[in-house]
């Protein structure tokens, strides 16, 4: 096993402005293609991507390959933006690069949001000829829950570092889902803040893992990934909890779960058989 | 293939508190005094990264993680970032390890100290994430510490756009063979986009081995690091590393690495 890769980072486009990308004119409803790279030089994997968005909200870049009017979704990269006019870097690397984009395929972006129209600047981070084997491909794609929307609320307690009551993120995906990360869209500033994640039945959650960091003025993408993905066998649901430094029980807070999806990680297969995937929460 | 994977629930320190309040020395890059995170360790630990929660002024910043008794702490592993007019409007801070750090022993006691480059005491708070061993399922380590360089200049990016720049030392010269964990660039110009190359070899024949890029929206942001998710295994001992920017309109900004020496 070997995470580090001997071939470094390259951005399409290089050496130039990123491309525009408009969001559709309703809430999560996706805007057009645009093309990142007319023909990729070699063999690549996505490893992430610059954007900064023009408007603030929840975001969904969704890459993807093939020609024109022909595009299939790869896997879709899932940021929160509460003020891009204060930002710092603007670069969000998935935890997991998606190999397997053969040479001379076209790669190209679209995106939507939580809310109307809108645009983001967009520059896709690739490797080509990865080395390293921590990666995925289109066939265990990035993607998040609940898909489609700006996620999960969780109601804040008025007592400081006090749990919130569990939220379900899932009932259950009808395959094994590898967890990675989350996003967490912050009610209050100035906040530190712990998400429980969990499994089990309601009223019976057990803590599977923990992730930590603040709100102090949202800046930025605030996506969280845990050091490795979490896998989560089918059919078990999967439910987030949040505790806060404050005693506000004020401010909209919502969760969203990143995830790669249809892993078989806890069971690998001994022999390959052809899937079809569709693409979201089944 | 053989994705990076774990079952182990990820924990903090401090857990469901605010986090540790570390005053800096006022001096300069002088260390802080070690403040306390964790009094004994529950079992032997994989460090996963440090919450930065509170960070109240403009300044680079390298905080320590050690373990051992009161007065006696040993460094493990540094982070290190930038923040600009941080106070109450700075990014959220996370810095992952990307490499987990293997080097936490049952009952050891988990300090944390800090440097900055700039004069002040007002107090920075910290957190850290970990997991506890024994580690279940397929989880690349490392025992080593991980290290921290910035240019010592601040690099130019010309004035004709997406023109590159002269090249800016990091490392005259690599100790070991290295692994790149982070990039980092501190403040450049509001609104400008940007690409960063690494490069490794003598003066005039650099060679590019990894490319970046960003852009910053405006009069705030920290930490300022980029975690690369794998690594970059391409700098023998013994390299020259460098780093030079391009960009849609003329800045300068500092860029650094976190890196570990091989064997990991």
């Amino acid at each position: 096993m070997s995470r580090p890769s001997t071939t470094g980072l390259i951005t399409r486009p290089g050496a130039a402005a990123g491309v525009t990308v408009t969001t559709g004119g309703s809430s999560f409803t996706f805007g057009a293609w645009v093309e990142l790279a007319a023909s990729l030089a070699g063999d690549s994997a996505l490893a992430g991507a610059y954007g900064l968005t023009s408007g603030s909200g929840l975001y969904e870049l969704q890459f993807g390959i093939g020609a024109a009017a022909a595009e299939v979704a790869i896997s879709s990269l899932i940021v929160d933006q509460a003020n891009p006019a204060n930002t710092g870097l603007n670069v969000i690397l998935l935890p997991v690069p998606v190999d397997g984009l053969a040479s001379g395929s076209r790669l190209a972006v679209r995106a939507r949001r939580n809310g109307g129209a809108s645009t983001v600047t967009v520059a896709a981070l690739l490797y080509q000829g990865i080395t390293s084997d921590h990666v995925t491909t289109a066939a265990q794609p990035h993607t998040y829950l609940p898909y489609g929307t700006a996620g999960v609320a969780l109601t804040p307690v008025a007592s400081s570092w006090g749990n919130s009551a569990w939220v379900e993120l899932t009932a259950g995906d009808a395959a094994e889902l590898a967890i990675a990360g989350i996003t967490l869209t912050a009610g209050t500033v100035n906040v530190q803040w712990e998400v429980d994640l969990g499994t089990g039945a309601a009223s019976a959650e057990t803590v599977i893992t923990t992730l930590r960091s603040d709100t102090a003025f949202q800046l930025g993408f605030t996506n969280r990934y845990l050091p490795a993905a979490l896998p989560v066998a089918a059919g078990t649901r999967i439910a987030a909890r949040f505790r806060k430094s404050d005693a506000s029980a004020t401010g909209t807070w919502l969760v969203s779960l990143l995830y790669l999806h249809d892993t078989a990680l806890l069971t690998p297969v001994a022999v390959a058989t052809a899937a079809t995937y569709v693409w979201g929460p089944i | 293939m053989a994705m990076q994977w774990t079952t182990n629930a990820q924990k903090v320190a401090p857990a469901g508190a605010t986090a540790v309040s570390v005053t800096p020395n006022n001096t300069a890059m002088a260390n802080s005094a070690w403040f306390e995170v964790l009094a004994s360790a529950p079992a032997a630990l994989v460090l996963t990264g440090l919450c930065i929660p509170v960070a109240p002024v403009s300044a680079f910043v390298y905080v320590d993680v050690g373990i051992g008794a009161a007065s006696a702490e040993t460094v493990i592993t540094t982070f290190m970032g930038h923040y600009t007019n941080p106070g109450s409007s700075k990014g959220a801070s996370y810095i992952p390890h990307v490499l987990p750090l293997d080097a936490i022993p049952n009952g050891s006691r988990v300090a944390i100290r800090m440097r900055k480059h700039v004069t002040g005491v007002t107090p920075w708070q910290y957190a850290i994430t970990y997991l506890e061993k024994p580690i279940v399922g397929n989880l690349q380590t490392t025992t080593q510490p991980q290290l921290v360089q910035w240019t010592s200049a601040a690099i130019t990016a010309p004035a004709s756009a997406w023109t590159n720049s002269a090249w800016s030392v990091l490392l005259a010269s690599a100790a070991a063979d290295l692994v790149v964990t982070h990039v980092a660039a501190n403040t450049f110009t509001s609104g400008a986009q940007w690409e960063m190359d690494l490069g490794v070899g003598p003066a005039a024949s650099e060679t590019v081995i990894a490319t970046l890029r960003g852009q910053r929206g405006g009069g705030f942001d920290g930490p300022n690091v980029i975690p690369l998710w794998n690594p970059l295994d391409a700098i023998p001992s013994g390299s020259r590393v460098v780093a030079r920017l391009r960009a849609s309109a003329t800045g300068t900004c500092f860029v650094g690495v976190q890196y570990h020496q091989k064997p990991l």
